[in-house]
């Protein structure tokens, strides 16, 4: 049973590094807003679509 | 498209040849396009100096960052074509968009890019930026209470589960058998828990709970750190100096740490749920004027007009200052002031006031005023000295809480008295468990908990509360008063009555003056927007007058009946039974129709205020419009007072008169206007079609033009209350139950605090009982 003066420092461990990771994850702002991201999703697509048309573009410029 | 964010998206794709995507249609912009002359970037030049930006931007080692309210962003559309245009700007680094309250914050490099470049990059896609100053930021405030609140939750959250863990491996062991130096272990890491978990996310209690006795009064807070720190210091002191480990409790001073915190951040939630502006008013006034000073051309922001300045207004422009015409002529929307939407017309040496936007025409302006007398600036200040004298609620709990608190911790010295006397050894043991049994935990819950429901379920029926006591105070009201434009009626005209002086019939009449106005952009052309059948030709619009034009050859002339008496040569004029919203429509030296507009009733009007004063309330009828106009406007609606003539300041004198007679006063409004009366009021209600600044006043937004969500709020309420008042009951019981108990020291402290968790969950469900309500 002495194994558990181990593990439950580890525990502790674990708890506090949770801990941390959810601060920073409060500190650069991801619980700010909880309703628009979800829809964000949505807008992805597109974007890539004309990025990937801007890129086109670019090349097509680069090789005339 | 529902915005500019998704019409400029369209056109960007469509730019790069996939407009496949897109069926283009040519619908109205909203209000709020930044006009012309601002989307180039020197233009925003003033933002670059020095002293200006200081007030602005917070600077960083690596980088300045600041807030732009955006105007016109309203959904995720804007956001990504805002975000994706400014990250392809050099210099440019984080970019944080937050579309419900139309900011977005960004970090640059000054080095790299200047934030004229910035700001024009926004203008340019059709938004209206408008930066904010570093004290303006209350969002920003809102934003450090809701993070610091989570994390104090996830702390909470984390600590208890590790410490029931332990506590669970020591009742176990009790009832078991474990070693003393394995029990002793657990209880000192319970200990090490307990402690970051009191000290960092209890913070709160205990600092209320000082501020609380510092004031002489006794608020929620007071019992919980004492149960809190109670607990907290017994279980230090047994553990480390007593002999015997039995009363330890970390298990419930973190419990009910971590259950108080989640019922304050509830609570939280719901107070913020809808966003409100941070200065609404000053976002009335365009970003930058254009001013010249002693014939110097200067670009600044309206704030920094100067009496004397001379400045030039054009169509669309909202007037930054007050001043005095000195050319031109134009028509003006003033409902500002006024809070109707008909425009008025002014012309050299007219006086105009600031916040009034330009419907046709052009003016040059001479100021009159400096930014701080002018009438937007008094009206802010007329806005903050209503809401310092608004009276104050008293929530139903926090009023039985006072007296419950004040009578528990007299019965806990009491007992604990007593049993100094009997069993000295006992006295700490007992007094933690009356203290943590009689916890008001269930009790500051029952309200908070119904609140957030019926704001969830309200929202979900078009009914934003963004002021959760509005549903308490809601059912207290006993006179309703309505704004008439706008609220009761929609901002559209509609054909009230036709006079005929000729044989052709109304139908012909109106299908003339429908073709002719056609051609015109005038506010009152709205009210004939079926098309007439005659081709219009020759037309020549008189701007602010009316509109000539021939209808198969013949010549016609329609607007005031001044103008077209003097156009078509009319000597005998017929008496108008009001002046304004008229047009007449005139052939050669003959009338031929007089057509009387008035605003149209909401559909829901009537049945709403049927309602209210089928249930015995009284209703007011407050408008800006002539007596005369708002007596007619009120015939046929059941209106126990009606007042025309009304400027803001008479409004509040209303209110407050009738708030001095002890009625409690709801303002269901929507324009600017109105704010001042909203924050008088007990309970006010905005339209969401209405102005930004109103909405950021009101209690209670309504979506959707529905004036029935006042009735639904009126549902809502009065079975939220029901509620309230059942968990209120239950608390009460509970702890009444069992304090006894805890008293004669039938009860450890352990079973106190599972009682009191269950107490809180029964609290909770029972809120949600709330979404089953039938509308």
């Amino acid at each position: 049973m002495s194994i558990v003066y181990l593990l439950i420092p580890l525990s502790l461990v674990l708890t506090a590094a949770a801990i941390a990771a959810f601060f920073w994850a409060v500190r650069s702002g991801q619980f700010d807003d909880m309703n628009t991201p979800s829809l964000k999703i949505l807008h992805e697509e597109p974007v890539s679509d004309v990025d990937g048309e801007i890129a086109k573009n670019k090349t097509d410029q680069v090789g005339s | 498209m529902c915005c500019l964010g998704c019409l400029a998206a369209a056109e960007f794709i469509q730019q790069h040849g996939m407009g496949d995507f897109y069926q283009y249609r040519g619908e109205q912009l909203p209000q709020g396009a930044v006009s012309e002359q601002f989307s180039k970037h020197s233009s925003w030049q003033y933002y670059d100096q020095p002293e200006v930006q200081a007030m602005y931007q917070k600077l960083n080692e690596e980088h300045s960052s600041i807030r732009i309210y955006v105007q016109g962003m309203y959904c995720n559309s804007c956001s990504w074509l805002i975000d994706r245009s400014l990250s392809q700007l050099p210099g440019v680094g984080q970019i944080q968009l937050n579309p419900a309250a139309h900011q977005l914050q960004v970090n640059w490099q000054p080095e790299q890019i200047k934030l004229s470049e910035i700001l024009g990059t926004i203008a340019s896609l059709g938004y209206q930026p408008r930066p904010l100053q570093i004290t303006e930021s209350s969002v920003e405030q809102r934003e450090v209470e809701n993070r610091q609140s989570l994390k104090r939750l996830a702390v909470a959250g984390f600590g208890m589960m590790q410490v029931m863990t332990y506590a669970i491996a020591v009742y176990w062991g009790d009832y078991q058998g474990i070693d003393a130096s394995m029990r002793q272990f657990m209880q000192l890491i319970s200990m090490l828990v307990a402690t970051v978990v009191v000290f960092y996310a209890g913070r709160p209690f205990f600092k209320h709970a000082y501020y609380d006795l510092k004031n002489l009064h006794l608020g929620m807070d007071v019992p919980v750190a004492l149960a809190v720190g109670g607990a907290y210091a017994a279980s230090v002191w047994q553990l480390l100096i007593g002999e015997e480990t039995a009363g330890v409790y970390f298990d419930s001073a973190v419990m009910f740490v971590f259950f108080l915190s989640l019922g304050r951040f509830l609570e939280m939630r719901a107070r913020y749920s809808a966003a409100s502006s941070a200065d609404a008013l000053r976002q009335l006034l365009p970003p930058l004027v254009q001013v010249s000073r002693r014939g110097e051309l200067l670009t600044i922001a309206p704030e920094q007009v100067q009496r004397g300045d001379e400045l030039d207004v054009l169509i669309g422009d909202i007037v930054p200052c007050d001043g005095r015409v000195l050319s031109g002529e134009a028509w003006l929307d003033e409902s500002l002031l006024t809070g109707e939407a008909q425009a008025v017309a002014r012309e050299t040496g007219d006086h105009v006031t600031s916040g009034t936007q330009l419907k046709y025409g052009n003016l040059r302006l001479v100021a009159t005023r400096d930014w701080e007398q002018s009438t937007v600036a008094s009206i802010r200040q007329l806005l903050s000295n209503a809401q310092s004298y608004r009276p104050q609620r008293i929530h139903l709990a926090d009023r039985l809480a006072r007296y419950f608190i004040a009578a528990l911790l007299l019965l806990t010295m009491l007992v604990g008295t007593v049993w100094y006397f009997i069993a000295p050894d006992q006295v700490f043991h007992i007094v933690l468990a009356m203290l943590i049994a009689s916890c008001p935990c269930a009790f500051s819950l029952a309200t908070p908990a119904v609140l957030t429901v019926a704001s969830h379920f309200l929202s979900r029926h078009g009914v934003l509360i963004s002021n959760a006591d509005a549903c308490e105070a809601l059912l207290e009201v006993d006179h309703w008063c309505f704004d008439k434009t706008g609220t009761l009626s929609t901002a559209e005209l509609a054909i009230q009555k036709v006079d005929i002086f000729t044989q052709l019939s109304e139908q012909e009449c109106l299908s003339m003056i429908g073709s002719i106005e056609q051609h015109s952009d005038h506010v009152l052309a709205s009210a004939f927007s079926q098309s007439g059948s005659y081709e219009a030709t020759e037309v020549e619009v008189a701007h602010g007058r009316g509109v000539s034009a021939r209808l198969d050859g013949a010549p016609y002339c329609i607007g005031g009946l001044n103008w077209v008496a003097q156009q078509c040569g009319i000597t005998q004029l017929p008496a108008l039974q009001q002046e304004s919203s008229v047009v007449a429509l005139g052939a050669p030296s003959s009338l031929l129709a007089i057509v009387y507009l008035s605003d149209r009733l909401r559909a829901d009007a009537t049945t709403t205020l049927e309602a209210l004063h089928d249930q015995g309330r009284q209703i007011s009828l407050l408008s800006g419009d002539r007596s005369a106009v708002v007596s007619r406007f009120a015939d046929g609606l059941p209106v126990d007072h009606c007042l025309g003539d009304q400027l803001p300041e008479h409004k509040m004198q209303y209110l407050q008169s009738l708030q001095h007679q002890g009625h409690s006063v709801a303002m269901v409004g929507d324009g600017v206007n109105d704010a001042p009366v909203l924050g008088q009021a007990d309970v006010s209600i905005a339209m969401a079609s209405g102005s930004q600044i109103s909405q950021s006043h009101a209690d209670i937004i309504l979506l959707g033009e529905r004036l029935q969500g006042v009735l639904t709020a009126l549902r809502v309420s009065t079975r939220a209350r029901q509620i309230i008042r059942q968990n209120l009951g239950w608390a009460m019981a509970y702890n009444l139950t069992v304090l006894p108990l805890a008293a004669l020291g039938m009860l450890e402290p352990w079973m106190a605090a599972i009682g009191m968790s269950l107490s809180s969950l029964l609290v909770v469900l029972n809120a949600r009982r709330l979404n089953h309500l039938k509308l």
